[in-house]
């Protein structure tokens, strides 16, 4: 679905990435992985064609997004960003009616379907309780939700999501994901900018760890998700934990200064 | 959702409604005396309707020439006023921007106040065969109102594209800088300082059916553009990064709103003058009652402001006696200001 090419792109005079090859298609959840600075959020950014290559390019179904009109590009590639702008006086059901933006005809009406669609992205989300409620009355996880509906009646075959778990609640967190499997099943390709790498292991098909604006590493998660590439990715020591009890293996930092890392008879408060 | 659509319908046909009745009914007021069936048949007689009508000439003359065309221009200028600033404050998502941010008000007056101060020199006026001042003036302010607006474009074009923050900066240096033109100008020619002085207040004193051209060349193009940028408006308002990823072109969208902005305000300013709070106070109250949809907005906007200028205008020819008036702008930021600061306090 989606081609990368040997892509170099950053802001101003500054390169950001170097030299990006990466390949999406249908059905894949693919996690970006890396600490702050490594070129996540560029890297989304220049997949959703509004940061222009410096050179490379990007092909989407073959085509190349930076010559494709902003309103086509739209129409297949949708982006939930980590923090949005809450316009006052907008209420939940207009910001996901909004969504159908890239589909509207040059009247800018919204069509019966249009408003189907907005309807189904909201029963999707939970958010339908919130329909008539101003953005700026949300909470922060409310707000996910709302821009994640928002994001779902563009209705793209591929989405972007950068850092979708950074301001819900952990249960909340599960749901969210465990839509985006729904999705990703229907054959959606999803890709998401992580630091929570456990959250990414239990979903992604596929993990990428970006260092310095290239890729460390890429591959399937059981493959990947290592204690070489982790330490390496992150700068310092990490255990990952498989244990008996769960099917699922977990990333912990082995160097720690933290309270838990104090045995708890010693921590016990003494008289 | 059915019951929110249909309070915006039905305030909007009110305001429709009223914009409507107040064409005629504003030809009321004013120094000669004149009653309403006079009006009314005069009007019906203009508008080509066959209504027996014994008014006199000059009855006629002063109910279509002069306070009819008055009327229709303070609707035109009102709506044209409004929807600017409301297309301001969406495209540049500062509640505090107005028609005038892009230093429009003060390039218009800088062109205003030289052609004021040339046509009170002698040998000029007779060189240059000057009988038309008011239609020179206007054309200056015109030309001094279009070159602000793209000197303000151009400065506020930075390497990121049209930034709002350098926009409004670039209108701040603009308004700078013609101001401490028309300061020079006032200070070099002291006889043209009353006129300066009123020009720049704002007045629908003198203007007729002649100004109604080039107030509608400035604005109907403009107009359309804007009419068809509602939903974009309205996706702006969730940041450039988020409306690009919406499927709009910022950058381009946002040139084109500021162009037709710039230049129909640049119509109404050489018409009329610079009449402040028009731009401010319409959208806010209508924001306050429609929510923040453009599309019923740019409709409530246009007919409200035209509403609030119109009666505005009467209250300007009316209040003092013996042909004297008020400054419109004077008026519309006496009426505008507390009305404002109620509704801003209620919030």
């Amino acid at each position: 679905m989606i081609h990368v090419e040997s892509l170099f792109a950053g802001y101003g005079p500054n390169t950001v990435l170097h030299g990006i090859d990466f390949d999406a298609d249908h059905g894949e959840h693919i996690s970006v992985l890396g600490t702050n600075g490594s070129g996540k959020t560029t890297f989304l950014h220049a997949l959703s064609g509004l940061l222009k290559p410096q050179s490379g390019r990007i092909l989407l179904f073959g085509k190349n997004i930076a010559e494709m009109p902003p309103r086509k590009r739209a129409g297949q590639i949708a982006i939930m960003p980590q923090r949005s702008i809450c316009p006052p006086g907008i209420t939940v059901r207009h910001a996901v009616l909004l969504g159908r933006y890239p589909h509207l005809s040059w009247l800018g009406t919204f069509s019966a379907k249009d408003h189907e669609i907005a309807e189904n992205a909201m029963e999707t989300t939970r958010t339908a309780a919130l329909a008539g409620r101003m953005l700026s009355e949300l909470s922060g996880g409310e707000m996910q939700r709302v821009m994640l509906a928002r994001t779902l009646a563009q209705k793209t075959p591929l989405i972007l999501l950068d850092e979708p778990a950074a301001h819900i609640d952990p249960a909340y967190a599960i749901e969210l994901f465990d839509l985006l499997e729904q999705l990703r099943r229907n054959g959606l390709c999803i890709i998401t900018v992580m630091h929570d790498c456990n959250l990414a292991a239990l979903y992604a098909t596929r993990m990428m760890g970006m260092k310095n604006g290239k890729i460390l590493f890429e591959g399937p998660v059981n493959t990947v998700f290592s204690e070489a590439c982790l330490s390496e990715l992150y700068s310092m020591p990490v255990r990952v934990l498989r244990t008996a009890e769960f099917s699922f293996p977990v990333a912990v930092p082995a160097k720690t200064c933290g309270c838990s890392a104090v045995p708890l008879s010693v921590a016990a408060p003494t008289r | 959702m059915t019951s929110l659509k249909q309070k915006d319908a039905l305030l909007l046909t009110l305001i429709g409604t009223g914009w409507i009745f107040s064409l005629p009914l504003a030809c009321l007021g004013g120094p000669y005396p004149l009653d309403g069936e006079t009006i009314w048949r005069t009007l019906a007689n203009f508008a080509g309707l066959s209504v027996p009508n014994d008014a006199n000439g000059t009855q006629q003359l002063i109910i279509t020439n002069i306070r009819f065309a008055r009327v229709c221009l303070a609707a035109v200028c009102g709506g044209i006023l409004a929807t600017s600033g409301l297309c301001l404050q969406g495209v540049l998502r500062n509640p505090l921007a107005e028609p005038f941010t892009l230093g429009i008000s003060a390039g218009a007056a800088c062109g205003a106040s030289l052609a004021i101060a040339l046509g009170e020199i002698p040998l000029l006026t007779a060189l240059f065969h000057m009988p038309q001042h008011a239609a020179f003036i206007s054309l200056s302010a015109l030309s001094g109102a279009l070159f602000a607006v793209f000197a303000a474009l151009w400065l506020g074009r930075s390497r990121k594209g049209l930034d709002k923050e350098h926009i409004i900066l670039a209108g701040i240096a603009v308004s700078t800088f013609f101001g401490a033109l028309v300061a020079l100008v006032k200070a070099l020619n002291e006889e043209s300082v009353t006129s300066i002085v009123f020009w720049i207040l704002g007045s629908f004193q003198g203007r007729g059916w002649e100004s109604m051209p080039l107030l509608l060349l400035a604005s109907l193009p403009a107009l359309f553009v804007l009419a068809f940028r509602w939903r974009t408006l309205d996706v702006l308002a969730f940041g450039d990064v988020q409306a690009g990823q919406m499927g709009i072109d910022v950058g381009k969208n946002r040139f084109l709103i500021l162009v037709a902005v710039g230049c129909m305000t640049a119509g109404c300013v050489a018409v009329a003058g610079v009449i402040g709070f028009v731009g401010l106070v319409i959208p806010h109250t209508l924001r306050l009652l429609l929510g923040a949809a453009h599309g019923p907005l740019l409709i409530g906007a246009f007919f409200g402001g035209g509403l609030l200028l119109v009666w505005a205008d009467v209250i300007a020819r009316t209040t003092l006696t013996g042909g004297q008036e008020i400054p419109v702008g004077v008026v519309t930021a006496l009426l505008g200001g507390p009305f404002f600061a109620l509704l801003v306090k209620q919030r």
